[in-house]
């Protein structure tokens, strides 16, 4: 027979495992609440076509919230302006943080082509352009038997429509349906 | 007359007496030395290690005490001939010393005709600590000439018209135990050693001059300068008990000689200073060859010589020799060589990082044993690393004259590995021929069985430039196709008897080329027959039995190809071409035709067929092309009559189907 005094121990010890439990919940909801809200506020800025808005939206998103599922994109984004407005230097930095990420994602593939433009504006070594263009080529593995032409498909954070085009023997980059960059095999 | 008579009696007795009195003390001289020639032995065979034998022992006036026929009697060969032998040593004493101070001591040497035959291994188990020793005790304040006259090294290789090595050489002691030597060693030409021969004299001869200190167990080289026609080397160091010691130098000899100049010039340069060029240089620098930091130690043993270490630095690279060589039982190597010596090989991407192993043991004019290089070379993205492992088998060298140079070999095995590609293969019988007169190009033929069949070529090798440069044309004939697999794995599939004509050059890139034809052969399992086996129904698309396939390949450092590939079989036609890149990225077209005897044997193509109103095919087309990396390629069926007719029939859902299940299909399909 259990005493009183260990029954209420219990209830006590209950108590406070659940009061901790929702607090982690209700701080855990916040915090995503607040990444994804800044998130769509970027996103509703690029929509209006406020882009540099959406950009320092973007900015602090990355740099607070790191482990946001929304990081990848936020990153993806600030490197697509930092491009836009030709600055080479950090939008490399961006881009090359993107691709060391382990996860083989449309995010990265796009981050590649990125990195193979910003090697043809402003130089790099001929291995490493090579090692981006590899990287484009094989991303995906296509079979083509009554098509010609399979595409990869990515809508960034800043809105712009980015498809690569897989032929047989070449891979089109288009950024809003204008030709971005054409790699051949 | 009676007077005379008496005289000449007188005379005769006179001159007998005085020649009694000369001979009788030589006479006894040469019986003391036969009755102590077994002492003298056991005094040299203590100091060498080894049972010497003198054969005969004498005393020739005024000052001289002959020894002949001096051999190492434990090193018999079977047929009874010392490898090592001295026809003549002359013990010269002071004559003065033996008188006035009646003192004995030995102020020349001259060894005459010593003979050295390196055809069967030589044990040289000489303690260098002893002997040192031993000649500063003797010496002690005194002087010592050693002269070695027509010194004669025959070298290790039978049947060789190869003249053997003569030396001659001098060795002066003085007081002090300075010590001060000239030599000569000649491979052209034999003759008397000559004192005031510069050791630079023409082709072939190596020449020497050094200056030393004999101390009490050690010597000091002060200077040792060895010099040929291209090659001058400056060394300094020291021997201690055992171990040799030296820094220095290595230089092309041929570009830099003295300018003695005239006499005016030298008074000229006296008054105003060295205006006029002491050197004159009258051929290209070979700056690269050059070797500098030179620094050695190697310990000598009753076992053998172990190289602690050679180092040097050669275009500013540093290299580093390091081994150990036995002469127990049989002459045995142990060398390794490297650049950049204190990076491991596999820890470097460094295109200058080379690694060479060599391990064997050497008997009756043969070699067994194994050779290691491993090396970077550049690629497009990154530097691969190259490694050749050989394993010898009775490798012979013989020169039967007029500047060849034979090589023999029961058994080879190479194994090549670039990257993570490997490819073996097995020589039996090696044999070739390589002419060395030409001091700038050497042109080598050789023949080899290869598996079941024949292996033969020829080329040169450029030798003037670096790096060398080579080319050579080869023939391979009657060898089952699937042997050599070992060689790559795509043969692993591959039946027929192969022949092929390759070419291969290494300049101004590395390029082997040629054309191969296999006949009578099947294809076994062929992963992309395999899947058209199975999707079209046709099971004799797994075993393709073929009359002939042919084709080009060439092979580089940027890729690898396959073109104008043609098999012919009786219901399967193939056609095409197939490259893959360094960096492991596919371009391929192929074109295949079916015969309509095939596709009969096909019930699911036989309706295919009759829907598209082409029940009467003789022949169907389908070609492909292939691109992406070699384990997860793409593929696109190219467009013809036959897609286009089947394209109208199939409503778009099905095409989406086929296009999906085709997808999974080829992603399941590997390139091997």
């Amino acid at each position: 027979m259990v005493s009183y005094n260990t029954m209420v121990k219990k209830d006590y010890v209950l108590k406070i495992l659940i009061n901790i439990v929702l607090a982690v919940l209700f701080t855990a909801g916040v915090y995503a609440s607040e990444d994804r809200a800044l998130y769509y506020e970027g996103i509703r800025d690029a929509r209006h076509n406020n882009i540099d808005f959406a950009f320092i939206i973007f900015d602090n998103l990355a740099r607070d919230y790191p482990s946001s599922r929304y990081f990848e994109d936020a990153l993806f984004a600030t490197g697509e302006y930092r491009f836009l407005i030709n600055d080479y230097t950090d939008s490399r930095v961006i881009f090359n943080k993107i691709v060391s990420s382990p996860e083989n994602t449309k995010v990265k593939l796009f981050a590649y082509a990125y990195l193979m433009k910003l090697c043809e504006k402003t130089g790099c070594e001929h291995k490493v352009y090579l090692g981006y263009k590899k990287n484009v080529l094989t991303f995906k593995q296509i079979s083509l038997l009554f098509r010609n032409s399979q595409e990869v498909t990515y809508t960034s954070a800043l809105q712009k429509v980015h498809k690569a085009v897989y032929f047989i023997d070449k891979v089109v980059v288009y950024i809003d349906n204008e030709a971005f960059l054409t790699i051949h095999f | 007359m009676r007077h005379s008579l008496p005289s000449i009696f007188r005379n005769i007795i006179y001159i007998i007496l005085a020649v009694f009195v000369v001979i009788s003390p030589i006479a006894v001289l040469n019986i003391f030395l036969s009755k102590e020639k077994g002492a003298i032995e056991e005094f040299a065979s203590t100091l060498c290690r080894q049972n010497i034998s003198v054969g005969e022992i004498r005393f020739l006036p005024p000052n001289n005490i002959i020894m002949r026929n001096i051999f190492f009697d434990s090193m018999l060969t079977f047929d009874n001939e010392p490898p090592f032998f001295i026809n003549e040593l002359k013990l010269s004493f002071s004559l003065k010393k033996l008188i006035l101070d009646k003192e004995f001591y030995i102020a020349k040497i001259t060894i005459n005709h010593p003979k050295v035959d390196l055809s069967d291994y030589v044990i040289f188990n000489l303690d260098i600590k002893r002997i040192i020793s031993a000649l500063k005790e003797a010496l002690r304040n005194k002087k010592l000439r050693i002269v070695l006259e027509n010194g004669v090294i025959i070298l290790p290789f039978p049947n060789s018209s190869l003249h053997p090595v003569v030396l001659g050489a001098a060795v002066d002691i003085d007081e002090k135990g300075n010590i001060s030597s000239r030599g000569n060693l000649s491979f052209a030409r034999r003759g008397m050693y000559n004192s005031t021969n510069k050791g630079d004299s023409g082709f072939g001869n190596l020449g020497y001059k050094l200056k030393a200190r004999l101390n009490r167990e050690s010597v000091d080289i002060d200077d040792l300068e060895i010099v040929n026609a291209d090659i001058y080397t400056k060394l300094l160091g020291k021997i201690n008990k055992n171990t040799l010691i030296m820094g220095g130098m290595v230089a092309h000899n041929s570009i830099v000689r003295g300018y003695k100049g005239s006499f005016i010039d030298k008074l000229k340069n006296l008054f105003y200073g060295n205006r006029y060029a002491a050197f004159d240089v009258i051929g290209p620098s070979f700056y690269a060859l050059n070797i500098y930091d030179l620094s050695t130690k190697i310990e000598f043993s009753k076992h053998g010589m172990a190289i602690k270490y050679v180092k040097f630095s050669l275009n500013n690279i540093p290299f580093c020799l390091k081994g150990y060589f036995s002469f127990s039982n049989k002459i045995g190597i142990d060398l390794s060589f490297s650049s950049y010596p204190d990076i491991r090989s596999s820890m470097n991407n460094n295109s200058k990082k080379i690694d060479f192993n060599c391990s064997a043991t050497y008997s009756s004019g043969k070699f067994d044993g194994s050779i290691v290089l491993s090396f970077f070379k550049s690629a497009q993205i990154n530097n691969i690393h190259h490694k050749i492992d050989l394993k010898l088998r009775n490798l012979s060298f013989a020169f039967p004259g007029s500047g060849n140079v034979r090589i023999k070999c029961l058994r080879a095995d190479v194994n090549y590995t670039a990257g993570d590609n490997t490819h073996i293969i097995f020589l039996k019988d090696f044999n070739s021929s390589c002419d060395v007169s030409d001091k700038k190009i050497k042109i080598f033929n050789f023949t080899s069985r290869i598996y079941d069949g024949f292996l033969k070529g020829k080329g040169y090798l450029d030798v003037e430039r670096m790096p060398f440069r080579s080319s050579c044309i080869m023939k391979i004939g009657g060898v089952s196709a699937q042997n050599l697999r070992n060689i790559t794995e795509y043969f692993d599939k591959i039946h027929g008897n192969l022949s092929s004509f390759l070419k291969y050059r290494n300049h101004p890139y590395s390029h082997l080329y040629g054309d191969f034809t296999i006949e009578n052969g099947y294809l076994d399992n062929i992963m992309f027959f395999k899947w058209l086996a199975g999707f079209f129904n046709l099971p004799a698309l797994k075993e393709l039995h073929f009359s002939k396939l042919s084709g080009k390949f060439s092979v580089d450092d940027d890729a690898s190809r396959l073109e104008n590939i043609d098999l012919k079989s009786d219901n399967v036609a193939l056609k095409g071409n197939f490259t893959v890149s360094a960096d492991d990225m596919v371009s391929s077209k192929l074109y295949l035709t079916f015969s309509g005897k095939l596709l009969d044997t096909s019930a699911k193509f036989k309706r295919l067929l009759k829907l598209l109103g082409k029940e009467n095919a003789k022949l169907v087309n389908f070609d492909f092309q292939l691109s992406g990396l070699f384990n997860a390629m793409n593929f696109q069926w190219l467009e013809s009559d036959f897609k286009e007719r089947l394209r109208e029939l199939l409503p778009p859902m099905v095409e989406r189907i086929l296009e999906r299940r085709i997808g999974k299909v080829v992603e399941s399909i590997s390139g091997r």
